[in-house]
């Protein structure tokens, strides 16, 4: 017998799954239980058409509700919204269904721009259900990075889902590489949540308890993959948000614990049937390294022996979790051979493949960044070019060259970003007096603007500090003999002389992947909010050329939010309940007491050290350094860093006490606005 | 609960039995205080605000609403059960050394666990007999599982009360019917993994000492899920909730329940692992009189012939 909402299911799975989330399918003992249980309940297997039907309708349902946000959350506010999304990827998980998930994988970014400020709770958290979600029906290991990174959160639920990923994840028939992938994970959050080495060790060995009682094997293999697991994760520790001396010393009392692991080496048997690919040796991709610098050889044929490298370390990072081998020879010996050799365009598309992945694996490493914004204007797609420049900046502020470079792009855009441009140089000359790209790049830009007098002062008070600077004396001689070039062209300033072709103001076509378009749209948000400072810092108000933050906004996105919260405060809708940046910088604005830091600290685990970095900004010191000596003895210890948002605020802990008020809130707004939004996921669907 | 009683008294006149059922259990509740209806009606306000008339829909529609924002709520909230706005249904004084036990469906930590219903209870036997690492995987387990609950109100009964269901070789279907959960269970659907909880009010009481609700225990009301055809709301003067029995010509067996605020449950919690895998037997017919003979054997237990309205006899 089928019930009613079945039957009304039937004629119209649309309206039926819209009338059931919003109750309107009518109450009665089948909506007693959550949506997720009533359809897994109505929907067994073996309905495989209705199942189908019901993928399309929960799809469809989810893709209005991501419309209809604004509307939506006006209705039934944050918690029922966020409820209700949940559940209904909770039912995609419980029934295994595969079309929606499917699309989900293939733009995970832009869900979890979505989903990720409506967390309530551990189990109100519907990024969590879109991660638990893919951690079924992985067609191949393209996550591995993704469950490792999600390890490394403090939150003991997103272990809980990370181990899920890795534990699902295609292993070519060898279970060993899902066990010591958990292995590595284990290791990754205990030295997270840790601070000490026994502590970690407790933890891990309790988990390790479980994975063993998970996979019912022999002592000797579990040494074996232990033995793995601990030698990966001392490769990648360099890499880790954490303390380098809790992982060295947490691998050495775990191997202290497994006197036999060299003998279990050597005991065990394989428990896969393929082999466990192993990286490259340094000897073949330092011959090829050479053969790169020596130019005599086809650029194809040297990109096609780094790809094969690549490839295989790529593997090994993969199978592993060690992307160690991948990365540097990415950056040994592909950077070289971008900016060396001229790559045809298939390679070239190859390439921005491998610096995808790098990024993957590396999402903090400001050097791919750079590698992939270099990349860009090999190809000149100046807005992607200039997309990830601002990204690079929102992410690593302190990264001086692409300041530099982002003001050579909006030099060569116009007189109408000389403005912004001029204010990035200044802010490079600012922070670094001898930076000699920047003196020079503002001289030019002075000139342009009709300030030649200006631009002489700028490189001749550069020239005394470093008389021996031959470029900018070539510059400077220039302008006194009027021979400077009066163009916003970068050719005329850039070192190595890139030809510039005709006809590349516009970007070519290409189709963009969602990463791609997130880049662009991030991109545009930097600039506005850019270019409203600017504005600001003149008295006037930031009202003009805001349409993309507001518009992002009332949708919820965490980014724009901050943004619009940060300009236009009155203006701002309402805060979603888990979009840290957001929330703090309505604190900063209110001047909120040490207990309201407190209580945001409690609600956003995973971002205590920023919530409290703030606090001791907002806090009036009075000569008291208590606050950032207590910041600095829990986190600055910290080598490495997983996070962009723990670097910058490593580089400022100096500048917590003692700094004047404008510097503070320069520093306040640099720190959420890299800590709004994490660095871009950009798992593409194929990679090849 | 006064408003909206002619639309109520309409649809309890429905040939619809589920909807005359609910417009029943509102109808009839005697324990949820005009604070909560006032919330619950503001919901239903809002729906009909452009219209002014209120339809079943729009009832439906309010009570879901109703239900995700002040029922199922995320932890760390308190459900409105336990809040001050429930005083008149708070339960206290209950002995602590009492045990109650309910039903949970195990489909979702299980499928986040990766584990089949046997092979968790393969991994309970293992712990059980010493084995550590089993052990391990058996606490993990009820880890994702606890971080996956929320905070809405538990309904439990009383271990020594059904005891005899608890002891029935086919205990899923047993208890399922004795404790009126006829959500459990769907005629061609998918088998239910189940397990019975069992546990002291002393845990309750000491999960409350960390959430600080207002109160642990409560009645339970309408306005706690009790929309739907298998729940009875009963006489003020009766002491407890009664579930409805959903084997035909039970329902005069009243049996005890609560609900209580959330606990997290641990391995010593777990009594038995089990499948539903059948519907409850009543039929639309025999509902009407299973409530019919449920209601007069709660007029007979609290002298209070006055209370509800049977079907029988409606016009």
């Amino acid at each position: 017998m089928s019930s009613p909402w079945f039957e009304a299911f039937r004629r119209d799975p649309g309206k039926a799954v819209a009338d059931l989330f919003s109750g309107c399918a009518g109450a009665g003992s089948d909506l007693r239980l959550d949506v997720p249980e009533l359809l897994y309940q109505q929907f067994p297997p073996n309905l495989a058409d209705e199942r189908a039907q019901l993928d399309d309708a929960l799809g469809s349902w989810l893709s209005d509700m991501r419309e209809g946000y604004a509307s939506q959350v006006k209705r039934l506010g944050f918690s029922v919204y966020g409820k209700r999304v949940g559940d209904a990827l909770v039912a995609l998980q419980l029934l295994d269904l595969p079309q929606t998930r499917d699309r989900i994988r293939t733009d995970t970014g832009a869900w979890l721009r979505w989903l990720s400020p409506l967390r309530l709770a551990s189990e109100r958290d519907p990024a969590l259900e879109c991660f638990r979600l893919l951690t079924r029906g992985q067609p191949d290991a393209r996550h591995t990075a993704l469950w490792l990174r999600l390890a490394a959160d403090p939150r003991p639920e997103y272990l809980t889902v990370a181990l899920a990923g890795l534990r699902l994840l295609p292993n070519q028939d060898d279970a060993r590489r899902n066990q010591a992938l958990m292995l590595q994970a284990l290791l990754r959050h205990a030295v997270k949540i840790h601070h000490d080495a026994g502590a970690a060790r407790t933890f891990f060995n309790r988990h390790f308890a479980a994975l063993r009682g998970l996979f019912p094997r022999g002592p000797q293999h579990w040494n074996r993959v232990l033995d793995e697991a601990l030698g990966g994760f001392l490769e990648c520790t360099e890499k880790l948000h954490t303390d380098e001396s809790i992982a060295r010393g947490l691998v050495d009392v775990l191997r202290a614990d497994v006197p036999t692991t060299s003998q279990a080496k050597h005991g065990g048997t394989s428990s896969g049937k393929a082999r466990m690919p192993m990286p490259v040796p340094q000897k073949e991709w330092s011959d090829l390294k050479n053969d790169i610098l020596d130019s005599d050889h086809p650029p194809e044929t040297l990109a096609q022996r780094l790809f094969t490298i690549l490839e295989r370390n790529h593997d090994y990072a993969e199978a592993t979790g060690v992307s160690y081998f991948f990365v540097h020879t990415l950056h040994n010996v592909g950077a070289e051979l971008l900016k060396r050799h001229a790559l045809g365009s298939g390679d070239m598309a190859r390439f921005g493949v491998m610096i995808e992945r790098a990024l993957v694996w590396e999402p903090a490493n400001p050097y791919y960044w750079m590698l992939w914004a270099e990349w860009f204007r090999a190809q000149r797609w100046r807005d992607a070019h200039e997309a990830t420049l601002r990204e690079i900046l929102r992410l690593f502020p302190n990264d001086l060259h692409a300041r530099v470079e982002l003001a050579r792009l909006l030099i060569a855009r116009g007189d109408a970003c000389w403005d912004e441009a001029e204010r990035h140089l200044r802010s490079v000359m600012d922070r670094d007096p001898g930076n000699e790209p920047s003196h020079v790049v503002m001289a030019r830009l002075l000139v342009l603007r009709h300030r030649g007098a200006e631009a002489e002062t700028v490189l001749a008070e550069f020239l005394e500090q470093y008389p021996d600077n031959a470029t900018a004396r070539e510059s400077l001689d220039r302008l006194r003999t009027r021979a400077y070039p009066d163009t916003a062209d970068p050719a005329f300033d850039d070192d190595r002389r890139i030809e510039i072709r005709k006809g590349v103001d516009r970007d070519p076509p290409m189709p963009p992947p969602g990463f791609l378009q997130e880049l662009q749209r991030r991109g545009n948000l930097a600039g506005e909010f850019s270019r409203a400072r600017i504005t600001m810092d003149r008295g006037l108000a930031a009202q003009t050329d805001l349409d993309l933050i507001r518009q992002e906004s009332l949708k919820g996105d965490p980014l724009a939010g901050f943004y619009s919260q940060w300009l236009i405060p009155k203006e701002t809708p309402e805060c979603p309940p888990h979009a840290w940046a957001w929330q703090a910088c309505r604190y900063w604005q209110e001047s909120a007491s040490p207990d309201h830091w407190r209580r945001l600290a409690i609600q956003f685990p995973e971002a205590v050290p920023e919530t409290e970095f703030l606090c001791v900004l907002a806090t009036p010191d009075d000569g008291d350094r208590s606050g950032a000596i207590g910041w600095r003895d829990r986190y600055s210890g910290n080598n490495g860093a997983s996070r962009p948002v723990d670097a910058v605020m490593r580089e400022a802990q100096e500048r917590l006490v003692g700094t004047g008020s404008r510097e503070r809130v320069d520093l306040a707004c640099t720190v959420m606005a890299c800590a709004a939004a994490d660095a871009l996921d950009v798992v593409r669907e194929s990679a090849t | 609960m006064t408003t909206y009683d002619d639309f109520l008294r309409r649809c309890s006149r429905s040939r619809d039995t589920i909807e005359a059922a609910v417009a029943d259990n509102c109808r009839f509740d005697e324990r949820a205080g005009d604070g909560r209806w006032q919330r619950f009606e503001a919901l239903l306000s809002e729906r009909i605000a452009s219209r002014g008339e209120v339809g079943w829909q729009d009832w439906a529609d309010a009570n879901r609403l109703h239900l995700e924002r002040y029922c199922n709520v995320p932890r760390p909230s308190v459900p409105d059960a336990f809040l001050d706005i429930n005083r008149s249904a708070w339960l206290g004084g209950l002995s602590d050394n009492q045990t109650l036990v309910r039903i949970e469906a195990l489909n979702r930590p299980l499928q986040a666990s990766g584990l089949e219903l046997d092979r968790l209870d393969d991994l309970l036997q293992q712990a059980d007999r010493g084995d550590d690492d089993a052990g391990r995987t058996v606490q993990s387990f009820f880890e994702a599982w606890n971080q996956r609950r929320d905070a809405r109100p538990a309904f439990a009964a009383f271990y020594d009360e059904v005891q005899q269901e608890l002891d029935d070789d086919d205990w899923p279907h047993a208890l399922r019917d004795r404790l009126g959960l006829g959500h459990y269970g769907h005629a061609g659907g998918a088998p239910l993994p189940v397990a019975l909880m069992c546990y002291s009010l002393a845990d309750v009481y000491s999960a409350r000492a960390q959430q600080q609700p207002s109160s642990a225990c409560a009645l339970p009301t309408v306005l706690d899920g009790g929309m739907h055809e298998f729940f009875f709301p009963v006489p003020r003067e009766h002491p407890y909730g009664a579930t409805v029995h959903l084997l035909p010509g039970r329902a005069d067996t009243l049996t005890a329940e609560i609900v209580h605020c959330r606990i997290d449950y641990r391995r010593e919690h777990l009594y038995r692992l089990g499948t539903i895998t059948r519907p409850h037997r009543l039929d639309d017919i025999q509902l009407r009189e299973a409530r019919d003979l449920h209601l007069l054997a709660l007029q007979d237990a609290c002298g209070r012939e006055d209370f509800g309205e049977t079907f029988e006899g409606r016009t």
